[in-house]
């Protein structure tokens, strides 16, 4: 569109006679104008659907049509709907000049006709076409940043609806740091409505909970340009007080001067009340499991020991019978008391007060006094315990005691659960760590019950069903020591083939120990 | 024959444990006193001289802990050797004990064996002096 008023602007002559277009076209050759030229009506039609002209001179009497139609169909088409018509009459086509004008020509003129009136009709036509073209171009230009102007205010509508759902609340302050902006959440969290603190500053929000140099540092830090962000307390309307993790960042003009701070405050009241329920109810939890172990153990220590005594028959003779019963109570309170000591390891392993007693230990010795104290265990139930030991396993760093445990576990589960055959214990070095497997000929663990085995609580039943004493922490323990070590404990199994649980020591973690050292 | 004959003083606020454990070591050749509260500990400790105090640390009136420091704060009970007996297994409050002066513990429950070698210890150390 722009590009048509650089053109020329174009008359067209329609005449059904060369002679009288040339004659035409002649008298108007003074105009800064281009020429369009038709010979019949048909020629018209298809030159102006295509091009815009800014006046035609058309001939009444065209050969294959009257003018009159040309005009007509003009004012019905889109194109040069408006585009001023010349008609052209013989002398005595007064009736038709009339009627062309009904129709919607612009002048007409008798032929042969005063060159200087057709110029100078022309003349005028091109001029007010030029002005017509030059106002459209002002138009467009102006719908065109019309059309700009809407839509940046729909952007900025969507910005500030955006910061209004924001949960978080949201303060926009000046340079000197008088409120001028807040959103919906600012007024939920504090309770102050947008009239009441707008022109204000953020201390009517101040708690009283931090000091002067908390308040200039965080001046200092936004007025040098960069985000001030902190936990803080401060004051609702109402009085009460909040626990908020805020950002303040400046917000740059043109000229990249601060002129402007915007504050994001999230509220963290509910987070810190339940990180404070979670805290109350482990310190409850690790209370009661101390405090209902001590009122276990004591009693315990009484049942034992009577039973103890009255078994080494100091108090008189006993039978077969009341032996074998008292037997089965000594052992019970021997497993009640693995049981309490077991639930007060695994609480203080949680809670991260067992302490480590990180030493330089050679784990094949650890293994085969294990393997030792486990014999009449073995022996009782008949199977064969096999030591295959990698000899040049490195000395490496763990807890002894620990460690033991975790080994007097695996091995007394695989003894538990075999019924015949064997209990391997393997060592070897690979990848920096020395690794220790356990392998049972027993029943055998299913694939979806393998990730449990590690679980507190988690006691798998034997694939007959039936259940076997114990804890149900034992293994959960060993993981929780194992964690302790940097080191990783876990099991592969085959149904009726047996299954390994295997924990690897790491290596390197002794060579910093020693540096540290 | 000489260590058989010592004299235990065993303080612990419960009958059952003190029967028990008393009867266990009259079996094992002691002599034992018993006492049912830290107050009633230290009154016994002064009048009858054991050679060895099993000291329950959780008790009413006067816990075991005061109890020690009254004993060590005493001319005639302060070398007498004291074993804590405590159902916490946890570090600190042993580690509390051995400080407030206590020769060794036992954590409950305990084995019998475990006892008369910390006995025959405490015994051993007050022959030594």
């Amino acid at each position: 569109m722009t590009g048509v008023i650089d053109k020329k602007p174009e008359v067209l002559i329609v005449d059904g006679n060369p002679e009288n277009l040339s004659a035409v076209q002649e008298i108007l050759r003074g105009l800064d104008v281009e020429f369009a030229r038709a010979m019949s009506g048909q020629e018209a039609f298809g030159l102006v659907s295509e091009h815009d002209y800014a006046a035609a001179v058309i001939s009444a009497e065209l050969p294959d049509m009257d003018g009159l139609k040309v005009v007509e169909w003009l004012g019905k088409g889109e194109r040069n709907r408006f585009l001023p018509v010349i008609l052209v009459c013989k002398r005595d086509g007064k009736r038709k000049a009339v009627r062309a004008m009904k129709k919607g020509a612009y002048d007409f003129m008798a032929w042969p006709t005063t060159a200087e009136m057709l110029r100078g009709k022309i003349r005028f036509l091109v001029e007010l076409y030029m002005q017509r073209k030059a106002a459209e171009k002002h138009v467009l230009k102006l719908s065109e940043s019309m059309n700009k102007l809407s839509k940046s205010h729909v952007s900025l509508q969507i910005q500030t609806n955006a910061l209004e759902a924001v949960d978080d609340a949201i303060m926009i302050t000046d340079h000197r740091g008088v409120i001028v902006w807040v959103n919906a959440a600012f007024e939920r969290l504090t309770g102050y409505e947008p009239g009441e603190v707008i022109g204000s500053t953020p201390r009517i929000l101040q708690s009283g909970q931090h000091d002067a140099r908390f308040y200039s540092h965080m001046w200092q830090t936004i007025r040098s340009g960069k985000v001030w962000r902190h936990e803080m307390v401060d004051r609702r309307k109402n009085g009460s007080f909040f626990t908020m993790e805020t950002a303040i960042s400046p917000i740059c003009d043109g000229r990249g001067e601060i002129s402007h701070f915007v504050s994001v405050t999230h509220d963290l009241t509910e987070r810190k009340q339940l990180e404070k329920a979670r805290e109350e109810a482990i310190a409850a939890r690790t209370q009661f499991i101390a405090m209902a172990s001590h009122e276990v153990r004591t009693p315990l220590t009484a049942i034992k020991e009577g039973i103890r005594l009255v078994l080494t028959e100091a108090t008189g003779p006993l039978n077969d019978d009341q032996k074998e019963l008292l037997e089965i109570a000594r052992r019970n309170s021997e497993r009640l008391s693995r049981l309490i000591n077991d639930l007060l390891d695994f609480q203080k392993l949680k809670s991260g007060k067992m302490e480590f007693d990180m030493h330089q230990n050679n784990i094949n010795e650890v293994v085969l006094e294990i393997a030792e104290t486990m014999m009449p265990l073995v022996n009782e139930k008949g199977l064969h315990l096999v030591t295959d030991l990698d000899t040049t396993a490195p000395i490496v760093a763990f807890d002894k005691d620990r460690i033991q445990q975790v080994l007097t576990n695996v091995i007394s589960n695989g003894i538990k659960f075999t019924k015949e055959g064997s209990v391997t214990i393997r060592t070897s070095c690979r990848d920096n760590t020395v690794q220790v497997s356990v392998q049972d000929t027993g029943p055998g663990i299913r694939g979806e019950d393998l990730p449990k085995l590690f679980h507190e609580f988690e006691q798998l039943a034997a694939p007959n069903g039936s259940k076997m004493g114990g804890s149900g922490l034992g293994l959960a323990i060993s993981r929780q020591i194992m964690k302790k070590h940097n080191a990783k404990i876990w099991a592969e199994s085959k149904l009726g083939k047996g299954t390994v649980v295997h924990f690897v020591l790491p290596i390197r973690e002794r060579r910093r120990k020693l540096r540290e050292e | 024959m000489k260590v058989k004959t010592a004299k235990i003083l065993l303080a612990d606020d419960e009958p059952d444990m003190t029967r028990v454990i008393g009867r266990s070591l009259e079996v094992s050749g002691y002599e034992v006193i018993i006492a049912n509260d830290g107050a009633e500990c230290i009154s016994k400790a002064q009048c009858e001289q054991p050679d060895v105090i099993l000291l329950d640390n959780v008790m009413p009136n006067m816990d075991g802990l005061t109890a020690l420091e009254k004993l060590r704060s005493s001319k005639r009970t302060e070398d007498i050797p004291v074993i804590i007996v405590t159902a916490l297994a946890d570090e600190e409050s042993i580690a509390k004990a051995i400080n407030g002066g206590a020769d060794s513990y036992v954590v409950k429950p305990f084995d019998y064996e475990m006892l008369l070698a910390r006995i025959a210890m405490a015994l051993e150390s007050r022959l030594a002096w």
